[in-house]
């Protein structure tokens, strides 16, 4: 069964003045247990007013969000409950930073679910080692950290919170490129390691195809496209229409699968691209 | 996200827009003083006509009226429960348990509320129709007599402009802090007041240090940019006035002397 | 022989005085006038450190940087020197100050005390120079990210700087705004002729400059053209950066023993010359 069903999802800005905007427009898609989902899509897609749905965080004006087949919409519902279950690490998430210490601050969510000293403690630890944050950062202020750490911090300090469902809004943003592959690791070691679904939001095709099992596109507040990267990729004239920038060495593919050369429509890295056109050359030289 | 009007400009070319700004300061200084003078009937409707003219001629549309008045709705609310319930007066209306309603105390609550919500969309139209560097020009300018006290004059316009210009970027960012600290579970609603003045820390420590950083950030860029605390500044649109101004300076004289004119002969309201 | 535009010589900064990290360590290079320079690097390798030495912002601990012949230490100088190098910083939102597009690009001729007439001229060349005429009455705080920069950019141009250094301009943007700005940047540099330094840590944009300086813990590591710079894969592997995807895939069809130039960097060279060794 799946783990979240998101059904009929509305959403409009400003609902009821002249500056009304529809935000989503009947969003519908399955998150299956334990998937590594991407959402893409530019800037005011939609893709954020999204995943605030996904914690109850924005109520929508119709249609609802299903968790473990509960609306979690419905009268009488415990959504500050949902928030322990679907956990959402907004974009940037380092301004949410604010306790004395790193440990204290991983410590918050768990503290406000009420868990004992102990729990939180066994908590806290492992979160921060998923995390790659060292021991004898943990009394340090949040404050004097580096932004990567910090980053990192934020993002633990949601994991520490055990939940079913994990959502980052661009976890990678306005890193490094040392920082990103980190941080995107990171997520799916600790992925792979509990099982979790995972849920990232991206502008990124590349990072979408390198990391997800399924890929949600959305455009103006639509659902574009929903399928596997492969699936998502053998469309990519039509999501290079909608404004969202291909990976340059899939671009490169495409351009030579035009000119007539028989390659894979679904490569997006260098060595895949590689190993494609060698296997290619090796069969024209033969 | 929430609709933020207080402080903000609404962009546009109409003769209000165009007004000298340091007119327009003057002119809402007078229009208060019109406002709490009117004690009549017929004083009041002259202001009320007076506003709704002056956002016609402005071209915003009036619908900025409700906008302008809904933050301020509950204090209204609280005013006019406040003048019925308590304000004395003999033509009692009807009495239950200790408080009486009086007519006197209706008609000073239906006055307060005329009042407040005037001046309020009053002087917002100021905000709406001068952008802050306007304003804070004009501000300079009707202040200047003081700077030969070394009062310092031009610190504080900047100061103006600078809380003008980032009123928005920051309550975007409280709203995005709450939302991130609600993610993690955080409670503002529940709990007596000092659980709830507790629950606050997670929004303001980060609030307060991304001010300062985003102050650091922005005193390096001024300086970048060459500021230095408004010696030899220039500006790009001098303040000039002309006869538009004077003009609207004689009907708003015109006006006040018309509204002390009605509240001392027309019936008093109450 | 002219001299060159900036110059640093023997660059060493450390933030405080007990602190014992030098966060530059005997920077030395030069900039010609009019040349389109990437600083590249990771974070906390110095780059932004030394882009704030540029217009004094940050002065050396010792040795010296000259722009354009004024010493940047001079504290006589400081406007003069502010005047000659613009710089943009990576947040658009903590670099404007004024509510209205036009009032914000006016703030640095304003501070220089330039005639009404003249501010008026500059801020609608800035505007224009940026793609921005049409947002001038808008209100800053309600443009897209990439939008604010391109303001940001027109605001430090109404100064009339020979040089502009940009700070990790396009690191907070989205795709779009990224593509706005670098266009933008490269606009100015190839068109109106001016020195550029920008700071970053995409390869993709390193690539389009003349010039790529590679910072690794506050020393310079590399220094060349993009071409020269980005064949040393292996090194920058070494210090946590990558070069352009389609560098690393001819490279590793070169390596591979396909007849293709090791040494690509953008897309369009990359496609010609695949097409070329696949049908060679």
């Amino acid at each position: 069964m799946s783990i979240i069903k998101v059904s009929d999802l509305t959403y409009r800005y400003s609902k009821g003045t002249p500056f009304e905007k529809v935000a989503l427009n009947k969003i519908s898609f399955d998150i299956e247990k334990g998937e590594f989902i991407a959402i893409i899509g530019h800037t005011g897609s939609g893709k954020s007013t999204l995943v605030s749905h996904l914690n109850g965080l924005v109520t929508p004006e119709s249609g609802s969000v299903f968790l473990d087949g509960e609306d979690i919409f419905k009268k009488g519902y415990n959504l500050r409950n949902v928030r322990f279950r679907v956990g959402l690490v907004f974009q940037y998430p380092e301004y949410q930073l604010f306790e004395e210490t790193v440990y204290k601050d991983i410590a918050f969510g768990p503290k406000n679910m009420g868990l004992s000293e102990d729990e939180i403690k066994e908590r806290v630890l492992s979160a921060a080692k998923a995390l790659e944050i060292r021991p004898e950062l943990l009394n340090k202020s949040p404050f004097e950290l580096s932004g990567g750490q910090k980053r990192r911090v934020a993002i633990a300090g949601v994991i520490a919170m055990r939940p079913e469902v994990l959502v980052l809004d661009e976890p990678a943003a306005g890193l490094d490129p040392a920082g990103r592959d980190r941080v995107m690791r990171l997520i799916t070691e600790y992925r792979n390691k509990t099982g979790s679904t995972v849920v990232i939001v991206s502008h990124s095709m590349e990072t979408a195809a390198r990391y997800a099992d399924k890929i949600v596109v959305l455009n103006d507040g639509e659902l574009f496209m929903c399928g596997t990267p492969d699936e998502v990729f053998s469309r990519a004239e039509e999501i290079e229409k909608i404004g969202l920038d291909l990976p340059p060495v899939t671009k490169l593919i495409h351009s030579l699968i035009k000119e007539g050369y028989d390659l894979p429509d679904n490569i997006y890295t260098a060595q895949k691209a590689a190993e494609a056109l060698l296997t290619l050359k090796g069969g024209m030289t033969l | 996200m929430m609709d933020i009007t207080i402080g903000q400009m609404y962009p546009g070319n109409s003769v209000v827009h165009r007004l000298d700004p340091r007119f327009k300061i003057v002119f809402t200084l007078i229009f208060v003083v019109m406002l709490f003078s009117a004690s009549s009937a017929a004083a009041m409707v002259l202001n009320i006509a007076f506003v709704l003219f002056c956002y016609i001629l402005s071209k915003i549309p009036l619908k900025m009226l409700w906008k302008t008045l809904k933050p301020v709705i509950p204090i209204v609310i609280f005013m006019t429960v406040f003048n019925v319930l308590f304000f004395g007066g003999e033509t009692v209306l009807f009495k239950a348990w200790i408080f009486k309603v009086t007519l006197e105390g209706v008609m000073t609550a239906v006055f307060m509320i005329f009042r407040i919500s005037l001046i309020i969309v009053g002087t917002s139209l100021l905000t709406y129709t001068t952008s802050s560097i306007e304003l804070t020009d004009a501000i300079e300018s009707l202040l200047s007599p003081l700077k030969k006290i070394r009062f310092p004059v031009h610190e504080l316009a900047m100061m103006m402009t600078i809380a003008l210009r980032f009123i928005p970027t920051l309550i975007e960012e409280t709203q995005k802090i709450m939302s991130a600290q609600k993610a993690r579970g955080a409670d503002f609603e529940s709990g007596n007041l000092i659980s709830r003045a507790k629950a606050l820390m997670p929004i303001l420590i980060p609030l307060f240090i991304s001010a300062i950083k985003r102050a650091g950030e922005l005193a390096t860029a001024m300086e970048s940019r060459c500021y230095h605390n408004g010696i030899g500044r220039t500006r790009l649109k001098k303040l000039t006035s002309s006869r538009r101004d004077y003009v609207a300076l004689a009907v708003m004289i015109a006006l006040a002397a018309v509204v002390f004119l009605f509240s001392a002969f027309t019936p008093k309201f109450i | 022989m002219q001299s060159p535009f900036i110059k640093c010589q023997n660059v060493c900064f450390r933030y405080g005085e007990e602190d014992l990290r030098l966060a530059l360590k005997n920077v030395n290079f030069e900039i010609e006038k009019g040349q389109f320079v990437a600083i590249l690097g990771h974070n906390g390798s110095g780059k932004s450190t030394l882009a704030k030495h540029f217009n004094g912002v940050l002065t050396p601990s010792s040795g010296k940087i000259t722009v354009n012949g004024i010493d940047t230490a001079d504290e006589e100088k400081v406007f003069e020197l502010r005047r000659t190098v613009g710089m943009v910083f990576q947040n658009p939102d903590n670099q404007i100050v004024a509510t209205i597009v036009e009032e914000d690009v006016a703030f640095a001729p304003e501070n220089l005390g330039v005639e009404p007439t003249e501010i008026r001229k500059r801020v609608d060349d800035a505007l224009e120079a940026v793609s921005m005429s049409k947002y001038k009455k808008h209100q800053p705080h309600k443009l897209s990210g990439g939008q604010k920069q391109r303001v940001a950019i027109a605001g430090v141009l109404a100064m009339g700087p020979e040089c502009i250094v940009l700070d990790e301009p396009t690191a907070m943007l989205d795709p779009k705004g990224r593509e706005q700005v670098m266009s933008t940047i490269v606009k100015l540099a190839r068109e109106q002729g001016k020195t550029v330094v920008l700071i970053t840590h995409f390869m993709e944009e390193a690539a389009l400059c003349d010039r790529v300086i590679v910072m690794n813990d506050g020393e310079v590591y590399l220094d060349g053209t993009p071409k020269e710079v980005f064949k040393e894969r292996q090194k920058l592997k070494e210090v946590g950066l990558s070069v352009p995807a389609v560098t690393e895939l001819c490279a590793i069809l070169n390596e591979n023993g396909l007849d293709i130039a090791p040494d690509i960097i953008s897309e369009e060279e990359c496609l010609r010359e695949i097409s070329r060794a696949l049908k060679g």
